[in-house]
């Protein structure tokens, strides 16, 4: 029988998130926002975040024996991002970790390497450090396969160019897992993972991106140019040639902690919302205006939790290690969508009041819509349930 | 008889209205406007030598239709320009007489008018100087000379080249300008012209949207090839034409004003928000005018009720109940 009761553990630690995501996300999210400006890398707030334990793009890190039985790190992972995109999704991007660069490492990395990028740069917890993940080019989106960032090999060394957009964190990053091609003809086949490391000769940062929402998240543009990384951090080695397949393996786990993130924004905006309208309305709503936003209020809720369902039912099978595609598709799709109609539901209760930007709910109409963009748009989503669901051809 | 016929003048004073806009507002300069978050004086000065301010006002000489295909025209080129250059806004040809300086004409729900006082806040309006303000209410409309103005710190999500104030009455006087068939008449005028500006602003979005996605190469052909792209390209296109349609019809019948209203706020949200889309992680950026058409179009949404006073409105007058205004007191 479905089961959705929060076991003390879960709602402890969920508690915890709260009050940090009170405390420290919201208002160094805010502040950034209203500065339009990334929450700088020495921002008192990092350190604070660091000293409470908590990581964030800890995804499936948690230790788990199969003695144990089923895992429960996914489902924890999903109530966090939830919870911590509730309080300041920009905030909560722009935390010091490795982020969404720990992924392909923990799956495709040497102990050397996992030692060297996990552990090493983020052991001083009073010195934040970031990790990054690059794929993403200009012309290269939703299509992985065709990246043109090149790696060439010289002696012990990779020389990669080429440049990468839209990378979280990818200004402050002491390293990047960078997606390149060692064969532009043989598409997702010769791709492989490169850790690049802050200082390299030939890596550069450019601008940083102004964005419609998530400015407390640092987006860069980060440009190869002749750029010389040492064998040694190809992720899997030379002859591993899992390059795609741990860029897509990731997906499985992503996709549903970033609809949960989704459902989080959606669900902050709801309640203050629904906080405005109890008081304005009190507990006797009277005139048809007042009915019909809470009308709107009660349709977008059912949305926004009926895409919680999905999130968490994907979380379960991964710690089921159930195959979840298509669920975690089906999530990625739904989510988005949902978060974004609770946010213009709340901005028209809010009324005019809604439009400015000293209120919560018009920073996550701005937040929200880039999650129907990332780590896979709401299209490839599609073709993913399409192929899997009923024989949809590749083209 | 039916007739979707364009009249040579609407045309004209469309041409007209797109020439300055391509002129003045297009490109880098929207980005200028918006951070500045002011049109400058020149511009102001331009926009009045060519005639496109003022024309909301009942001596303009201008119907309703011509009324809305520059405000349109102008929406496609910049859809803070109608509001930010025009130093009357919508709804100014139901007054008798418009009062000097910059005013604007709104639907306030926070605020009480008691024995000729009004008192309460406005928390936005787009403007950044006020003269005067015209409250639509149920009873007729009310001016206030001289509102407490303040210019908002904070960014609106939208229109932030109209710059942005709030405003607060305490006790402030104001007279009877119209009575409630006048309101009436005021309202229907600023329900047209912003589903006019909102309807203009996606259009603009959806043609960039259109225009990148033949452009862009994703799987081998450009991403309007692919078809559910390309259908929800098609749908936009439908939904805009049925939408201003709609919009278009309801200048002479205007029982249906507020629906078509609503119904322009849903389509442009969508229209918009389906443009970012197309441009993926593009269109979220400032570098592509989708993301700044999205937050123009919300925010415009939020005006004279917004869509859900609009929805109300037209159930009441679809089902002939009395008294439609009775809920933007």
């Amino acid at each position: 029988m479905i089961d959705t009761t929060l076991d003390p553990g879960f709602t402890n630690v969920l508690m915890i998130i709260r009050h940090v995501g009170e405390t420290l996300l919201r208002p160094a999210g805010l502040e950034a926002d209203r500065s339009g400006k990334p929450i700088p890398e020495d921002h008192p707030m990092f350190a604070a975040f660091n000293r409470t334990g908590l990581s964030f793009g800890a995804v499936g890190t948690g230790r788990h024996s199969d003695k144990e039985g089923p895992s429960r790190v996914n489902r924890a992972a999903i109530l966090a991002a939830e919870e911590m995109a509730y309080w300041c999704q920009g905030a909560c991007m722009s935390l010091p970790g490795p982020g969404l660069g720990a992924p392909p490492i923990r799956i495709l990395g040497t102990d050397d390497q996992k030692q060297r990028f996990l552990e090493a740069p983020f052991a001083d917890k009073d010195k934040p450090a970031w990790g990054a993940y690059a794929t993403t080019e200009a012309a290269a989106g939703s299509d992985v396969a065709r990246i043109r960032t090149t790696a060439r090999k010289e002696g012990d060394h990779y020389i990669l160019d080429g440049n990468k957009m839209f990378i979280t964190n990818g200004g402050r990053a002491a390293w990047v897992v960078v997606f390149a091609t060692v064969d532009p003809e043989a598409g997702r086949a010769g791709q492989r993972a490169f850790v690049v490391e802050k200082g390299t000769p030939g890596f550069s940062i450019g601008r940083i991106e102004k964005k419609m929402g998530l400015t407390a998240s640092e987006t860069a543009t980060l440009f190869f140019e002749d750029c010389r990384v040492p064998a040694a951090n190809i992720l899997g080695g030379d002859r591993d040639k899992s390059g795609f397949k741990a860029a897509m393996s990731t997906f499985d786990i992503t996709r549903p902690m970033v609809a949960a993130m989704a459902v989080g924004i959606g669900r902050s905006a709801w309640d203050r919302a629904s906080e405005i309208a109890r008081a304005a309305f009190g507990k006797h709503p009277s005139s048809p205006i007042e009915h019909k936003m809470l009308d709107r209020l009660a349709m977008s809720r059912r949305h926004l939790d009926a895409a919680r369902m999905l999130c968490w039912r994907a979380a379960w099978q991964m710690d089921h290690k159930m195959t979840n595609t298509v669920e975690a598709s089906m999530a990625k799709v739904h989510a988005p969508a949902a978060a974004l109609l609770s946010t213009n539901v709340a901005m028209d209760v809010c009324g005019l009041a809604g439009v400015r930007n000293d209120e919560l709910v018009e920073k996550a109409f701005r937040d929200v819509k880039v999650f129907d963009i990332f780590e896979g748009t709401g299209e490839v989503q599609r073709i993913v349930l399409a192929r899997r669901l009923f024989g949809y051809p590749r083209t | 008889m039916i007739d979707f016929a364009i009249t040579e003048e609407e045309q004209l004073l469309a041409e007209t209205a797109s020439r300055f806009g391509d002129e003045h507002l297009r490109g880098e300069r929207e980005r200028e406007h918006e951070q500045a978050r002011e049109y400058p004086e020149a511009l102001h000065r331009s926009f009045t030598e060519m005639g496109l301010a003022g024309i909301n006002r009942a001596d303009a000489g201008l119907n309703a239709a011509q009324r809305l295909a520059v405000w349109t025209a102008l929406a496609e080129c910049d859809p803070s320009a109608p509001f930010g250059l025009d130093p009357i806004g919508p709804g100014a040809a139901a007054l008798d007489t418009v009062p000097e300086g910059h005013g604007i004409l709104v639907v306030a729900p926070g605020i009480r008018i008691e024995n000729g006082k009004a008192s309460g806040t406005i928390p936005w309006l787009p403007r950044s100087q006020l003269d005067w303000l015209v409250l639509i209410k149920d009873d007729g409309l009310f001016l206030v000379s001289k509102p407490t103005c303040e210019v908002l710190e904070p960014r609106p999500c939208g229109l932030q080249a109209c710059g942005g104030i709030e405003v607060t009455l305490d006790g402030a006087d104001c007279e009877q300008v119209g009575d409630a068939a006048r309101a009436q008449q005021s309202l229907d005028e600023c329900r047209l012209l912003a589903g006019a500006v909102i309807l203009g602003g996606a259009r603009d979005a959806h043609n960039a949207a259109a225009k990148y996605a033949q452009e862009r190469i994703a799987f081998g052909k450009p991403i309007a090839h692919h078809q559910g792209l390309a259908f929800q390209l098609a749908d936009a296109a439908t939904d805009l034409d049925a939408a201003q349609l709609l919009l278009g019809a309801s200048i002479r019948n205007s029982a249906l004003m507020a629906n078509a209203h609503a119904h322009a706020c849903e389509v442009a949200m969508r229209v918009c928000e389906r443009s970012v889309q197309a441009l993926g992680g593009h269109g979220y950026l400032y570098d592509h005018r989708v993301e700044k058409r999205m937050r123009d179009v919300r925010a415009i949404s939020a005006l004279y009720g917004g869509a859900i006073l609009s929805e109300l409105h037209a159930s009441l007058a679809i089902f002939d109940l009395p008294d439609p205004l009775e809920f933007a007191s």
